[in-house]
């Protein structure tokens, strides 16, 4: 028994000796340190007894007492056992007669770690095989086969369902690829059998003709030891992206190709609004680069005077995701600017989530050049038509004077004169003739009628008053007039003034006056008008107000021609021409109020 | 009797004045002249009691002979003759015209003459100031 005794103690495997009677003979270190038992309380105890009855178990009971009874010996028996400070143990428990067959050697080997590690491998592999049965994509293992150091084959060890999803292979687990498939393709096998030599993982697409065409993704490793050759590939079916890369492909092509067709200048934009691409005409318009031109390269080559307007809208529309159109000038290689008609539209996905921004800007500079110059035709001839009814007033006036000289130094001298000739023929013949002096008298009276014409004519045709600078006289004149030739009563305050030094202007605003007194005579259906005048610091102004019906202002002065002979447009040609204007606030039944502006230190444009 | 100068550029108007006031048994006219400046070289030698100025004369214009004329000669009268009713009285009369006469109706004028020389101030009826 020493002997066994001295065996056990050198064992790295707990081990112990019990007697007939089951108590503890020997046991060595290795059980002591295992069990976290002192060897002194070993020594002697019942084995049962161990840890206040620890190992007092029925499985125990029924290896030790009844199964060595009966076979001498028993081996790797494995007993799980609740230990104490231990936790549970799982025990490879192998037990035999020893000495003189009343002792017994008993050896427990702790293989709970190992057991815990089996499940746990057991847990991951059955997650992992879940893993690899639901997955979409498709998983094999197989061992490749050389010819040599040629690589010729292989057979499948292990395939997912997705592998025969993707593939179309069914069973392929314990056959060769070659038997699936004869045709299959050189490359693969050259591929796989680098993978298995080198062990260097590979990630490639690539295209199986005699798999149905399909394109894979595939990423192969080797897995066990090299001599196996085993190699896994995990692979996804990328057909139908190809394709629709393919799509996009030729698609992008024909843009490309109508993008360098056609004569506009085209970009895109990411969603933030840099720009991406240009096409070439851009480049050969521009003289940029595409370096030059990228992000917001494009700013340099608009126009300073359009720059800061043109990036504003653009940001505004990037922001907004609301669509571009504006123009501005972009310089051509050589320096010159052009004028281009800009849009920009954004392109969705199907979410509405902006992809990208495309512009396109189109030449519009003979165009625009066309409609300035008609612009600027157009405004000449207004001004030359505003100069034309301002030189057509002074005519008047001067045609006026004229013929007021005429009256008054030839025909109303020779009428005074033959007044006063026919008085003293009168006188004459006063005392021998009364038949002929009543004759004579009546002969005077006609003279003195046709004297009283031709002095209100001349008053008429060229106010004295209006040669003076005050114009407030002349319009006071005015309204001694109006009232005794057309009984319109003029309310215009006796102080009020409006010293007019220029002569044409004083003449022009008489007659815009007299023209607007004659309307509310011919029009307003009153007998009475106000007439204020007063100055700011820009204008001097004239107020022609009445009470009258009122008519329609839009209707009257919105077209080219007096419809209706009120001759507002003409004053307002007329004193658009000196910088003046007519402001009209009329409404039918609500009265009429007209206000003259002439500038105050007005430029007659054009006209000298 | 009234001696009457007479200045005005119408040769008709200074024969009819003459021919109508040789009616008037106290009215001569002692002087006539076609302007102004005439007017001033003659006065002297003329010696009216009132001189009729037509108010449009050539160069130097009616109203300002009066104005002159008050200023050389402040005790001689002068009266303005003018076709125009308004527009020139107030000028005349501030110039110092002592009256405005219309001309074309030649019956006022003599009386016209007469109160003018009595030291009166004269307007014609039909005017306006």
């Amino acid at each position: 028994m020493s002997g066994v005794e001295s065996f056990i103690e050198f064992l790295h495997i707990p081990s112990l000796v019990l007697t007939d009677e089951m108590h503890i003979r020997s046991v060595n270190e290795a059980f002591c340190s295992q069990f976290q038992l002192a060897r002194n309380d070993c020594l002697g105890q019942r084995f049962n007894d161990l840890e206040n009855g620890l190992w007092d178990s029925p499985e125990l009971h029924h290896l030790l007492e009844e199964r060595l009874e009966d076979e001498n010996a028993v081996h790797d028996c494995e007993i799980r056992q609740a230990i104490d400070q231990t936790g549970e143990r799982i025990l490879l428990i192998s037990a035999c007669r020893v000495g003189d067959g009343r002792h017994t050697l008993i050896m427990a080997q702790d293989i709970t770690q190992q057991r815990q590690y089996e499940e746990l491998l057991r847990e991951r592999e059955s997650r992992y095989r879940s893993l690899f049965e639901t997955i979409d994509e498709g998983f094999c293992v197989f061992e490749v086969l050389f010819e040599g150091e040629k690589p010729i084959d292989y057979r499948f060890l292990e395939t997912n369902p997705g592998f025969d999803k993707l593939t179309g292979l069914h069973g392929a687990v314990g056959k060769c690829i070659r038997e699936l498939r004869p045709q299959h393709e050189e490359h693969w096998f050259q591929i796989y059998g680098q993978v298995a030599v080198t062990g260097k993982p590979l990630r490639f697409t690539q295209q199986a003709k005699h798999l149905g065409g399909r394109w894979y993704d595939v990423y192969a490793f080797r897995i066990g030891p090299a001599e196996q050759r085993q190699v896994a590939v995990l692979f996804d079916d990328i057909t139908e992206k190809k394709k629709a890369q393919e799509i996009l492909r030729e698609s992008e092509e024909r843009f490309r190709a109508v993008a360098e067709l056609v004569p506009d200048l085209l970009w895109r934009s990411d969603p933030d609004g840099k720009s991406t691409w240009y096409n070439q005409r851009w480049m050969e318009y521009t003289g940029q680069t595409r370096v030059q031109a990228a992000g917001y390269g494009w700013i340099d080559v608009i126009h300073p005077d359009d720059r800061s307007r043109s990036l504003d809208n653009y940001e505004r529309a990037v922001r907004t995701g609301q669509p571009l159109q504006q123009e501005h000038r972009i310089r051509r290689h050589d320096g010159v600017y052009r004028w281009f008609l800009v849009r920009a539209e954004p392109v969705r996905d199907v979410e509405g989530k902006i992809l990208h921004w495309f512009g396109a800007a189109t030449d519009v500079h003979e165009q625009r050049a066309a409609v300035e110059s008609l612009e600027w035709r157009v405004e000449k001839r207004t001004r030359q038509v505003r100069r034309l009814a301002y030189r057509l007033t002074m005519a008047e006036h001067k045609e006026r004077q004229r013929i007021t000289r005429v009256l008054h130094d030839n025909l109303q001298q020779l009428l005074y004169g033959v007044e006063m000739r026919l008085r003293k023929v009168s006188q004459s013949l006063l005392a021998t003739q009364d038949k002929m002096s009543g004759l004579l008298d009546e002969t005077n009276r006609w003279v003195r009628e046709a004297i009283l014409t031709t002095r209100n004519l001349t008053t008429d045709l060229c106010p004295p008053a209006l040669e003076k600078d005050e114009l407030g006289d002349a319009l006071r004149w005015l309204k001694r007039q109006m009232k005794e030739l057309h009984g319109l009563e003029i309310d215009i305050d006796k102080q009020s003034c409006l010293s007019i030094q220029d002569n044409e202007l004083r003449i022009l605003l008489f007659h815009s006056v007299r023209e607007l007194l004659f309307n509310v005579v011919k029009h307003a259906g009153v007998n009475r008008a106000t007439v204020r005048l007063e100055e700011d610091e820009k204008y001097s102004i004239i107020h022609v107000i009445d009470d009258g019906c009122g008519f329609n202002a839009a209707e009257v002065t919105g077209g080219e021609e007096d419809v209706s002979g009120f001759g507002l447009f003409s004053i307002r040609e007329r004193l658009r021409l000196i910088g003046g204007y007519v402001e009209i606030h009329s409404t039918p039944g609500y009265g009429t109020h007209i206000q003259i502006r002439a500038p105050r230190d007005r430029a007659v444009q054009g006209t000298r | 009797m009234i001696r009457i100068f007479v200045v005005d550029d119408h040769p008709i108007i200074r024969k009819a004045l003459r021919s109508l006031l040789e009616n008037e048994s106290d009215i001569h006219i002692c002087g006539e002249a076609a302007t102004a400046q005439e007017a001033l070289e003659s006065l002297p030698q003329a010696n009216p009691d009132l001189v009729l100025v037509d108010i449009s004369l050539p160069e130097l214009g009616g109203i300002e002979l009066v104005r002159i004329l008050r200023i050389r000669n402040p005790g001689l009268p002068a009266a303005i003759l003018s076709g125009h009713r308004d527009g020139f009285v107030k000028q005349a009369l501030d110039a110092g015209a002592n009256g405005y006469i219309l001309k074309g109706n030649s019956d006022d004028l003599p009386e016209a003459i007469r109160q003018i020389v009595k030291g009166k101030q004269y307007l014609s009826p039909e005017i306006s100031v």
